[in-house]
């Protein structure tokens, strides 16, 4: 039962909604605020002067371009530019790769341990991140990244699935529908263009953990998802919340501020977003600076900028999710901070895993998705 | 067949003629070439990348899953009937070019050359837009009253036919227009003199004559369509898989450029055969049109 070992731990860092109630509780567990960055901190140069460029390599509408404008506006000189990737797999693969220019990524958790491991991430100079201050006390040592050394958080929210309530009156509560129920809605059902999500949720329809490394419920994993596959009308990370909305997909998996950002559209579509009962994935999306970036002063001031408590209840009127930053609550509307969706119920977040890879983990997914897809 | 001897050449020498390409060549297509061969030996690191460890296991791996074999089949039967279409398109399209298009002759190669000049990437996507569930499309054949529904023609199979049809059709024309137009009329003539009916002058007359054309236009269209990539990326909704997007796939997203690099070089290796093989079959076709 070594696996809800590693759950708990990795729950432990998100769990507490109610920061008041249980940070202590928190805190030590963390082993307390340490607020060394290191040896690195200590024997870095002095801040350089600002560079002319900043170039961000974002996921897909996963920034408020209002909060660029801002960026922009405070510093005129910078020229930003920005890419965009479809997964975390992806966008590891284009930086190893060779690709060159890029700034900032945005890792999540598990792939931050990732790029740390391969040196692919500057160690943050937090001397330029004063607003590193307004990070809650339970994000600020994950067990990815300890001391918050290469990262910062984004956001944080749920990978589950919505459906269209007019289509699918009888709802729908757990992946075992959600892939079940395929053959019904043939060709109206999409999944996430990532092999972690992908496979993962499959490995939950079995009950397994979503970090399970064993071939044998991979194995069940995979053939799952060839049955599956005929089926699979899309495989996107992008398109869902537009084939939602038109009715061309009946029921998609997706992250819960997309479900959200449903909500806000006028009409808005009919789509309930649902954590499945088998348990799901807790996610903390981050920003990171590359080791090859060319202008990490100016990430540096991108990221203390996003940082900013302001900037936070402005982003999350964008992306919808959740903040990592309490300070930005009181700026969030109602609407938003008290929907279930954005912001779960500790007893919602109670059965949800982090990502974890392993090498060996890591590559059977890979392939097993690769499979899916060719499928 | 040469029926003359070439005056030596004046001016600059062979080798020097020649370096420009050969350089190019050998830094950006042996050089690479030589990258997928030796990577194709070697190990997947963790997390994705190379490891400088030598390896034996990726060309078996092929064979790991029936699912691989499954992609190079459908690939095959794509690049067979996307060239079969080109060519049943392609062949009146370019007999009508070559000997009805009278004054307009000019105007028609130009229509046919004019989407080149926008962005093939440009022209796919459009089919996105043409083609979608709300497209143009869509809404002319609801108000002809012949469509109840979803066209729901994006994201599959017939898609991507189509996208190949319409994308290789020029690659197939160009090289029939050309033979079609050096087709000496009189042979023609001769054969209707002789008695030969329109269908027995075109089959025994203008398709022998014609086949360097149609054997330039299958092969034009045949080897790139193995590679295809964008097409059934954009119109078959990452749904239907060739074997590049196999193969883009496992570079950019499974990151396994090992099992990738093997994947090239088996497609390489069947790519190679099957033209060893058609080669041999259009020699043999041509000797025995010698014989007739």
């Amino acid at each position: 039962m070594s696996r809800i070992t590693v759950r708990d731990l990795n729950r432990r860092e998100f769990l507490v909604i109610s920061a008041a109630a249980s940070g202590g509780l928190i805190l030590a567990a963390c082993g307390g605020t340490t607020p060394s960055t290191g040896a690195a901190a200590a024997t870095q140069t002095p801040v350089g002067p600002m560079e002319n460029a900043l170039s961000i390599y974002n996921w897909d509408q996963y920034l408020n371009p209002d909060t660029l404008k801002a960026f922009q506006a405070k510093y005129p000189s910078l020229q930003v530019s920005n890419a965009t990737y479809a997964s975390n797999e992806d966008m590891l693969a284009k930086i190893e790769a060779g690709a060159k220019g890029y700034d900032i990524v945005v890792p999540t958790g598990y792939m931050v341990e990732i790029m740390i491991q391969k040196g692919l991430l500057l160690p943050l100079d937090k001397r330029q991140l004063p607003n590193f201050s307004h990070v809650d006390a339970r994000f600020r040592n994950p067990g990815y990244d300890p001391g918050s050394a290469h990262s910062v958080p984004k956001d944080w929210g749920t990978t589950g699935f919505g459906y269209r309530t007019d289509k699918i009156p009888a709802g729908m509560t757990t992946w075992k529908e959600f892939f079940d129920n395929a053959a019904q809605y043939s060709g109206k059902v999409s999944v996430i263009d990532g092999a972690t999500e992908t496979v993962g949720m499959a490995l939950k329809y079995f009950g397994y953990s979503y970090n399970s490394d064993k071939d044998a419920e991979l194995s069940k994993a995979r053939d799952l998802l060839v049955k599956f596959k005929p089926h699979v009308g899309a495989i996107t990370s992008t398109d869902y919340k537009a084939d939602l909305t038109n009715a061309t997909m009946y029921y998609s998996m997706g992250w819960n501020g997309d479900f959200e950002a449903l909500k806000g559209q006028t009409p808005a579509p009919p789509v309930q977003y649902i954590v499945p009962k088998e348990g799901s994935e807790l996610w903390v999306d981050t920003w990171a600076i590359l080791q090859s970036a060319p202008h990490p002063v100016a990430a540096h001031a991108f990221i203390n900028f996003l940082l900013d408590p302001k900037i936070g209840a402005q982003e999350i009127q964008f992306t919808y999710y959740a903040q990592a930053e309490s300070d930005a609550l009181p700026l969030i509307p109602d609407a938003i901070k008290s929907d279930p969706i954005v912001y779960p119920s500790d007893s919602a977040l109670k059965p949800l895993e982090t990502r974890k890879a392993t090498a060996k983990g890591q590559k059977l997914r890979d392939q097993i998705f690769s499979e899916f897809k060719a499928a | 067949m040469l029926g003359r001897p070439s005056p030596r050449p004046r001016g600059l020498p062979a080798p020097v003629l020649l370096a420009p390409a050969a350089l190019w060549y050998a830094a950006f297509f042996l050089v690479p070439l030589g990258f997928v061969l030796v990577f194709s030996f070697l190990t997947s690191a963790d997390f994705g990348g190379i490891e400088f460890r030598f390896s034996l296991d990726n060309y078996p791996q092929l064979l790991r899953s029936p699912i691989y074999l499954k992609v190079f089949f459908n690939t095959l039967v794509m690049a067979f009937a996307g060239t079969t279409l080109c060519l049943l398109v392609g062949y009146p399209l370019a007999y009508f070019l070559a000997t009805r298009a009278g004054r307009y002759k000019n105007l028609f190669l130009v229509m046919l050359i004019v989407p080149f000049w926008t962005s093939f990437l440009t022209r796919t996507y459009a089919w996105l837009i043409l083609l979608s569930n709300s497209g143009p499309l869509s809404h002319l054949l609801h108000q002809a009253n012949l469509l109840q529904g979803d066209l729901n023609f994006l994201y599959s199979y017939k898609a991507v036919v189509m996208g190949v049809v319409y994308n290789y059709l020029p690659l197939m024309v160009f090289p029939l227009y050309v033979s079609l137009e050096r087709l000496d009329k009189r042979l023609l003539e001769a054969a209707k003199d002789l008695g030969a009916g329109r269908l027995a002058t075109f089959w025994r007359v203008t398709v022998p004559l014609t086949m360097p054309g149609i054997l330039t236009g299958c092969l034009l269209v045949f080897i790139p369509l193995t590679g295809e990539y964008v097409i059934p990326a954009i119109l078959g909704g990452g749904k239907f898989f060739m074997i590049g997007n196999l193969i883009g796939d496992e570079f950019i997203s499974a990151h396994d450029w090992a099992f990738g690099s093997a994947l090239g070089m088996a497609v390489i290796v069947v790519l190679l055969g099957l033209i060893i093989l058609y080669f041999r079959a259009a020699r043999r076709a041509s000797s025995a049109d010698m014989a007739l």
